[in-house]
């Protein structure tokens, strides 16, 4: 074989190797794309078998993060991971170790401690999904730049920046205690406040404000505000166009009619925030009933998007009601 | 006959067979629910159902769900709630003499702290007990420091600080104010607000909530000084505690010990990680000179004339032998 006909298949070679890693690559942006679409992310939330998705989840997040290495640049890809993350760790770990019985205590406390690892997971994706997007826009959030890197969001962001918050705040409630994660909560508190003023249409986001009224310290919300006047601006004409004073439980109230009606009473989550966050904390007992039977009255057919999360939040609802007596110091 | 042995021995069968109905013990906490200290107490709850046969079980009502510790208290006092941990505050409502063992500058080492809690914290117990309640154990958990918004080392530095204390107590506002600070008494929610308006410019905690409350960030100078131990204690009802077999008590009451060793070593560490934290985040730590100590324990240990005396918070006699007592320890 002469010296041209090895240059000609060397240079073939070449070509193939470099076409197939072409072809590979766009197949991965294609299964990535799929995935990280709304008929993706459907075929999970939209499931009527929870117990299924529990088992098939931490196989398909591993899918989600093989496909992430090899692309690593794809930043819906990093969301939707991180979102998954989110998700699996707040509805499939977290919230059965809140419903393990109180001598269940070691087991309830590696589950928190694992939640809080996989919600640490799905915030960085999610955060790493806003800087691909917004070059600096960590940097900007680490050194405390707050109006720059919520300026660099826009509406599109509006989602992946809720979801970062939501793991943020996940990851401090798994454990109360840890310093470290309490002095950057005022991160996920101006994440969410952007979202919010990004789109304010979603009811999820007006159900984890509910939560910010009544569970953030002040002190948190107070850093915020201080270090991005842009947010503290926003909020205060935000609450003051709605008629709402700075009274936290107004505002949680508020927050809960926005959702109900955001989601056309068709989410049980609003209402077993407001009973588990606001009921609890007044010790009133009626309340508490009326907003968790509220929550299992929803036909979870009703939304066949949401049905997954409807089963869920029912369950929590009704063992929420089972266990009323662990809540309330009167005698039942 | 035989049917009247069979009929008693049906009654004996049923009365041995059948367990001592087993008593709940409603307990309030301020742990937030799913932290380290609220694991601890669900494992101590465990441990006293496992010693008594399942005769005592605890319900924990996490959070503060229970109320802050003046309304867990009434509601001890009412039977509403069983058992409560209380803070340094909760526990001199009760008894106020208590208060002594906490007043700023009265302890200056761990060693004496544990001193004090070993041999001069069980002389209150009989004041509990006459007042309905009882110390399992006492607990603690760090120290609180001063932390201002420029570099105060000396007694007359902070003066000229406006120093927040809490509204709720209302002794330290008057011994502060004696001591001739600038006291602005502020509720602990609107403290954070309150240092960024400027209507305070300094406050003393522990690290771990000036961390964790970010208020250090505005007050960022923290006096290298313990000011005063941070306490609390696991109170039960004196009648909830005669309800359960005597026979049990010891071991429960070692089990709580135990948990308090627990508390406070994960509480060693959190203020540990806390000043980290802080170090990192801009913390200036202001070291004393000896001279400087001296003078703030001179300062602070001069000012108790509000607070100790006939008619006022601390009786003369137990301060006095507080006193005896920490001083033969120096």
């Amino acid at each position: 074989m002469n010296k041209g006909r090895w240059f000609i298949l060397l240079l073939l070679g070449s070509l193939l190797l470099v076409s197939c890693r072409t072809l590979e690559k766009k197949a991965i942006r294609s299964v990535a794309d799929m995935l990280s679409s709304p008929d993706g992310a459907g075929a999970i939330t939209s499931d009527d078998d929870p117990q299924l998705i529990a088992d098939a989840l931490p196989l398909a997040l591993k899918i989600y993060e093989i496909l992430l290495a090899q692309d690593p640049k794809n930043d819906e890809l990093a969301a939707a991971t991180g979102k998954n993350f989110a998700m699996y760790s707040g509805g499939f770990i977290l919230l059965p170790a809140d419903m393990m019985d109180d001598e269940m205590w070691e087991e309830a406390a590696e589950a928190r401690s694992r939640a809080k690892k996989l919600f640490r997971r799905g915030r960085d994706y999610l955060l790493s999904a806003l800087d691909l997007r917004h070059e600096g826009f960590l940097a900007s959030l680490d050194s405390g730049d707050y109006d720059t890197a919520a300026a660099m969001l826009e509406t599109e962001d509006a989602d992946a920046a809720y979801w970062a918050g939501l793991a943020w705040l996940g990851m401090a409630s798994t454990d109360p205690l840890d310093v470290e994660v309490l002095t950057t909560v005022d991160k996920a508190a101006l994440l969410m406040y952007r979202s919010m003023e990004l789109d304010d249409s979603p009811a999820g986001i007006h159900d984890m404000m509910i939560q910010l009224q009544v569970s953030l310290p002040s002190s948190v919300l107070a850093t915020m505000r201080e270090r991005s006047p842009l947010t503290a601006n926003y909020m205060d004409g935000y609450y003051e166009s709605a008629g709402i004073g700075t009274n936290p439980r107004d505002r949680a109230v508020f927050h809960f009619e926005r959702a109900v009606s955001l989601s056309n009473g068709l989410e049980p989550s609003p209402y077993i925030t407001m009973a588990s966050a606001v009921s609890v904390k007044e010790q009133d007992v009626e309340s508490f009933r009326t907003y968790l039977n509220a929550a299992l009255a929803i036909d979870p057919e009703e939304n066949p998007d949401t049905r997954l999360m409807t089963l869920i939040y029912q369950d929590k609802a009704q063992w929420l009601l089972d266990h009323i007596e662990e809540f309330f110091l009167v005698d039942f | 006959m035989m049917k009247k042995v069979g009929f008693l021995l049906l009654v004996f069968t049923i009365a041995f067979a059948a367990p001592l109905s087993a008593l709940t013990i409603k307990l309030g906490s301020p742990f937030p629910e799913g932290s380290a200290w609220d694991t601890t107490l669900k494992r101590m709850a465990a441990e006293w159902k496992n010693i008594s046969g399942g005769q005592v079980r605890m319900r924990i009502y996490p959070g503060g769900v229970a109320g802050d510790d003046r309304d867990m208290i009434r509601k001890m006092r009412f039977g509403q709630l069983d058992a409560a941990v209380l803070t340094t505050f909760g526990l001199k409502t009760i008894v106020p003499n208590t208060f002594v063992m906490t007043l700023p500058g009265i302890l200056q080492s761990e060693e004496e702290l544990d001193r004090v809690l070993a041999d001069f914290a069980p002389l209150f117990d009989d004041d509990f007990v006459r007042e309905g309640f009882r110390v399992l154990t006492w607990s603690k958990s760090g120290w609180a420091y001063f932390y201002a918004k420029k570099p105060s080392v000396t007694t007359d530095q902070m003066r000229t600080e406006k120093l927040a204390v809490t509204s709720t107590d209302e002794e330290l506002a008057a011994n502060f104010k004696a001591l001739r600070f600038n006291v602005v008494p502020t509720s602990m929610n609107e403290l954070m607000v309150s240092l960024q308006s400027g209507m305070v410019s300094a406050f003393y905690a522990p690290p771990m909530a000036a961390a964790s409350y970010q208020w250090f960030s505005q007050a960022p100078y923290m006096i290298d000084l313990p000011l005063a131990p941070v306490l609390g204690g696991f109170v039960i009802s004196e009648r909830t505690w005669q309800r359960i077999p005597e026979n049990f008590h010891a071991e429960l009451k070692a089990a709580i010990e135990d948990v308090a060793r627990d508390f406070y070593l994960e509480s060693e560490r959190l203020n540990q990680e806390a000043l980290d934290v802080m170090n990192r985040n801009g913390l200036h730590r202001e070291s004393l000179t000896e001279a400087q100590k001296k003078e703030w324990f001179d300062t602070l240990t001069g000012g108790y004339s509000l607070v100790v005396g006939d008619g006022k918070w601390i009786d003369d006699d137990v301060y006095e032998d507080f006193m005896f007592h920490v001083n033969g320890l120096r």
